[in-house]
């Protein structure tokens, strides 16, 4: 029952993760490859709040998502004055840097070592600790951010972003700011992955640097690709689908000694075999180019 | 009030040395329509470059109703009131004819960050816009296509919609970039019809466009440039006579 519980809570923290960069690389276009920088960010500064200051999650969540969000405004503005494939280099030199800051800083961080010990979050004197009371919390938190971002995406808000995804030049002759767009998109986008990375500490109660990697960040991206790009449904769906299904393949009955591996090629090879059928996503209209 | 509503005063804007655009001294009157042509590599995209912010000047000034927006960027511009249209027909062409329409409406609440999470007023606003946008979808005859996807239209209803988008803006001045070019003769007429409407709803149109039949039928005044200057200006009657017009087209 925890086993499932487990994968629950990891699909509902991956789908804020991923439907905050699909807010950014589906609806808006910007394809960053640092969605995993500001979810580390996030998940440090929550861990360090509550480590060093005894701050209650209730206030290092809003102070995570607020430094990522502040965080992203200072790095939007050498970043987005380069465009595409230059954005997502720009945007990868991002993600190693905050890589090898949460490796090098030891005194801060703990380097490779991690932080252990985060204590989990309470609610009225209660320690949610059982994993169904994380679950809850971590649906709840869910479910408000989806909401606040189809709240934006159905709105005039989310149509200036989509234009600017289609075409910049002609959004800007209509008079839309396009510069000021694509700041808050990234923004808030950075803002949300701070908030599924607090999560994450305080689910896991250990963080280190290895799952705040590039690799994490493609693993965000495959689950908006996977799911649909601008489709908020989508990531829902991808997260569900790429959370549980290298779980799933643990009860294939593989002999153990290349269970590991090839548990890997079958999961690579869905989503190769993905790309090719339905290069749009499970609930996509639109394919990210 | 002066009558001048867009004015260039010695504008250059070189491209590797070339003066693509070359001390041009320009002044268009409020509700009129100035055509201006000459043959491809004039300068006559660039010179609309520089009057809606897309390019900067190297020297020279660009008023609007007197205000210098020579330093302005293209979306402050559009809002100030010069909206145009792109040579290489731009649009949205994932989103509906209607979405393309309320995108170009100026000022929404709901383009903004709170007025988007908040909602109520923005609901209200979008109900008005929808109007509002039906009725530039009808002055261009797309009322029957507001839910066909832009990009699924033909290409003179695309040239129709990109002309309902730039009078969405609000803008008095309106700068088309061959408003008529490739469109089949119907839809032509049409274009040409509207064109010649825009002066009585307070729009002043300035078109570049080489069917010079089309020129002759709608402009009240022409322009005509060659490698990055105007080599005449007036009614159609007087550049036509002249001898360097006649030349720049023949050559």
């Amino acid at each position: 029952m925890d086993y499932l519980l487990h994968i629950l809570i990891l699909i509902g923290i991956y789908l804020i993760a991923a439907a905050s960069l699909n807010f950014v690389a589906g609806y808006t276009g910007l394809l960053s490859v640092a969605h995993a920088a500001f979810y580390g960010v996030g998940a440090y500064i929550a861990a360090l709040m509550a480590l060093k200051l005894g701050a209650p999650f209730w206030l290092s969540l809003p102070c995570a998502t607020a430094m990522a969000a502040m965080l992203a405004a200072v790095v939007a503005i050498p970043a987005l004055r380069v465009h595409d494939d230059y954005f997502v280099i720009a945007t990868f030199c991002l993600q190693v840097i905050a890589t090898s800051v949460m490796n090098n800083w030891i005194d801060v961080t703990g380097g490779p070592l991690g932080l252990p010990g985060i204590p989990h979050p309470t609610l009225f004197g209660v320690s949610l600790s059982a994993h169904w009371q994380m679950a809850l919390l971590v649906w709840a938190i869910a479910g408000l951010s989806l909401w606040l971002l189809h709240r934006l995406v159905s709105a005039p808000f989310g149509r200036v972003l989509k234009a600017i995804r289609e075409d910049e030049v002609f959004t800007r002759s209509l008079g839309k700011n396009v510069v000021k767009y694509k700041v808050l998109a990234f923004v808030i986008g950075a803002a949300f992955a701070a908030v599924s990375g607090s999560l994450y500490a305080v689910y896991m109660t250990y963080i280190d640097p290895t799952s705040f990697t590039v690799h994490e960040s493609i693993f965000m991206l495959a689950i908006v690709i996977v799911g649909g790009a601008g489709n908020l449904w989508g990531s829902v769906a991808g997260a569900a689908v790429l959370v549980a299904l290298p779980e799933l393949l643990r009860f294939v009955g593989l002999p153990s000694a290349i269970a590991a591996n090839v548990r890997q090629m079958l999961y690579g090879a869905s989503l190769v075999g993905m790309m090719l059928w339905r290069p749009q996503g499970l609930l996509g209209k639109y394919r990210l180019d | 009030m002066s009558q001048i509503i867009l004015e260039c005063r010695s504008l250059t804007k070189a491209f590797d040395g070339i003066r693509a655009v070359d001390n041009v001294w320009l002044a268009v009157e409020r509700q009129q329509i100035v055509a201006i042509i000459g043959p491809n590599g004039a300068g006559k995209t660039t010179l609309f470059n520089l009057c809606t912010g897309f390019l900067r000047p190297d020297s020279g000034f660009i008023r609007f109703k007197g205000q210098d927006i020579t330093r302005f960027a293209p979306n402050q511009i559009t809002l100030l009131g010069i909206a145009r249209t792109f040579q290489d027909l731009r649009l949205i062409r994932q989103m509906t004819v209607l979405e393309n329409v309320l995108l170009a409406i100026p000022h929404q609440a709901g383009e903004g960050f709170w007025g988007a999470i908040a909602g109520r007023r923005s609901a209200r606003e979008e109900r008005t816009n929808h109007k509002q946008a039906m009725e530039w979808l009808k002055f261009v005859g797309l009322e029957n296509k507001v839910s066909d996807l832009a990009g699924a239209l033909s290409y003179g209803q695309q040239k129709l919609l990109g002309l309902a988008c730039c009078l969405a803006t609000g803008a008095e001045v309106l700068m088309l970039d061959e408003p008529v070019a490739g469109v089949e003769p119907a839809t032509n007429d049409r274009i040409l019809d509207y064109l010649r409407h825009l002066p009585s709803l307070g729009k002043t149109v300035v078109f570049i466009e080489h069917n010079l039949s089309a020129v002759q039928t709608v402009a009240n005044s022409v322009v005509v440039m060659d490698e990055g200057k105007v080599i005449a200006e007036g009614s159609w009657e007087q550049v036509s006579q002249k001898a360097r017009v006649l030349e720049a087209y023949l050559a």
